[in-house]
């Protein structure tokens, strides 16, 4: 019926979709290997706008309505994009805290099945396997759970793992997605899960004693709130104004 | 599916939950800054989403992880005072006899010459210091020697006790651990072998808190908190905005 109030009110809902993302971002700032989630705005259908003229146009006839433009119906975000860009490496110093420099994922087992994850905040369990902060199995080149020897382990840049005499007991896999935007579907604690399998090769260099922090950026994201939250109060307005224009017309008209 | 204004205030409350709990575990870690053999620990935070639906729902502190690096060694005047240099505990025996595992080897002779930590419970070892003992000395293999009547001899030994994942010990206050299911079986065997580490005489193990990290991390959690409120006021700003559309 009035289409300016629809285009604002979606605009007040794409709002708060944009805000929930942002808390969820913000709220995860100190999670290490966070993935932030990014949410574009997308231009909504547009309506041609017409208005009706009895004008008469030479070869044409009667031109019935007249079509100046199209009208936009408002904005919608477009689907949640997972940011897989590159987080900042701490050193934390502890002996199974493990970074990835590149586009690889750790390969976790969970009772759903294989998870991926950026998390490298690894333990040992009783049973001497190695798991992550969650206690799920981290999963070696052969997808077999990782064993590691009694003593302290050194893990080179490729994921191998060598004992303290120096051999290698096991290497650590590094998933590669050709199209991760596309193939990984957040999955909850820090995986994703994947509808494709991993075919892509050189997921970047495993850095023993670090941990790869949320890729999340706190003035990014302040300035991402203000610009929600003032959009969110424009489009609030504007439905006021369209509120105003409407009661204007249905009060005062009759009175002419 | 559309968020409601309760999920996107609720995210904010985790992220200002999470972040209080961190601040405990820091200032823990910062009034432990002089107890002996004292181990620093860490909050690991980790992303929280709805279990079936997969909606996002911000953060929570899944669990603490204590950092087990050796702590600085420093001298001390009695030959009780025993300090770890690698891996391993000394065993103490609880009031109800079970036992408990700890670092701090800040032990003492008791009325009835028996090896005490500071809260009287009684070192398990194998041996028992005689009377008329006139000096002790423990070696960094355990060994416990007395002279008696100007003569030394040796009179038993203390020795050390492991974990498959120290990290699953649980800690039960007063510096003492227990063991659990994810620690794995205690298994005990001579001090400087085994992968276990020496026993030194005559010295105390300092607390590892790095002051500098947990002061930078308090810093970095005040910040965190700091957001998520803000967060959270504008997510109220914009609640306010909504139910002020109809004057």
């Amino acid at each position: 019926m009035i289409k300016g109030l629809y285009a604002t009110a979606s605009a007040m809902v794409a709002g708060m979709k944009r805000q929930n993302a942002l808390a969820h971002n913000i709220a995860n700032l100190e999670t290490p290997g966070f993935r932030q989630i990014l949410l574009a705005m997308d231009d909504w259908y547009v309506t041609p706008v017409t208005h009706a003229t009895n004008e008469i146009q030479p070869g044409v006839g009667v031109n019935h309505y007249y079509k100046p433009g199209y009208l936009g119906l408002g904005t919608q975000t477009s689907p949640e994009i997972i940011d897989f860009s590159q987080g900042d490496v701490k050193v934390t110093n502890e002996e199974l805290d493990f970074a990835i420099n590149g586009s690889g994922f750790f390969r976790l087992q969970t009772p759903d099945g294989v998870r991926y994850s950026r998390d490298g905040r690894f333990r040992r369990d009783a049973n001497n396997t190695l798991v992550n902060v969650d206690g799920f199995k981290v999963l070696d080149v052969n997808g077999n759970a990782i064993t590691l020897p009694q003593g302290h382990v050194r893990v080179n840049e490729q994921g191998r793992i060598f004992n303290q005499a120096g051999n290698q007991v096991a290497q650590i896999n590094l998933a590669v997605f050709e199209d991760p935007q596309n193939q990984l579907e957040r999955d909850g604690l820090n995986t994703f899960k994947a509808s494709a399998e991993p075919t892509g090769t050189d997921g970047g260099s495993i850095q023993q004693g670090s941990l790869e922090m949320a890729n999340a950026n706190v003035q990014q994201l302040m300035t991402q709130m203000v610009i929600v939250n003032r959009a969110y109060e424009a489009a609030q307005k504007v439905v006021q104004m369209q509120d105003d224009i409407v009661g204007k017309l249905i009060n005062n008209l009759n009175r002419l | 599916m559309l968020p409601s204004f309760t999920d996107i205030l609720n995210i904010s409350r985790t992220g200002m939950l999470s972040r209080t709990q961190n601040m405990d575990i820091i200032s823990n870690n910062l009034a432990n800054v002089n107890t002996p053999a004292f181990k620093q620990t860490r909050g690991n935070f980790q992303e929280l989403l709805e279990n079936t639906s997969k909606k996002v729902k911000g953060t929570l502190l899944s669990n603490t992880q204590r950092d087990l690096k050796q702590g600085d060694l420093e001298a001390s005047d009695s030959p009780y005072h025993l300090a770890i240099y690698g891996e391993g505990y000394f065993s103490v025996t609880l009031p109800d006899n079970t036992k408990a595992y700890t670092r701090d080897g800040l032990f003492q002779l008791d009325a009835q010459r028996n090896i005490v930590n500071a809260d009287g419970y009684r070192l398990v070892w194998n041996g028992s210091i005689p009377e008329n003992t006139q000096a002790v000395q423990i070696n960094e293999q355990g060994v416990v020697s007395v002279m008696v009547n100007n003569k030394w001899r040796d009179v038993g030994r203390i020795q050390l006790t492991n974990f498959t994942n120290p990290l699953g010990l649980i800690a039960v206050g007063d510096n003492l651990f227990i063991e659990s299911e994810a620690s794995g079986t205690p298994q005990t065997n001579n001090a400087d072998s085994n992968g276990l580490g020496k026993i030194i005489s005559h010295s105390r193990e300092t607390s590892n808190v790095n002051w500098a990290d947990q002061v930078t991390q308090m810093m970095i959690t005040q910040r965190g908190f700091q957001l998520s409120l803000r967060t959270f006021q504008q997510t109220d700003t914009m609640l306010g905005l909504a139910l002020a559309m109809r004057r």
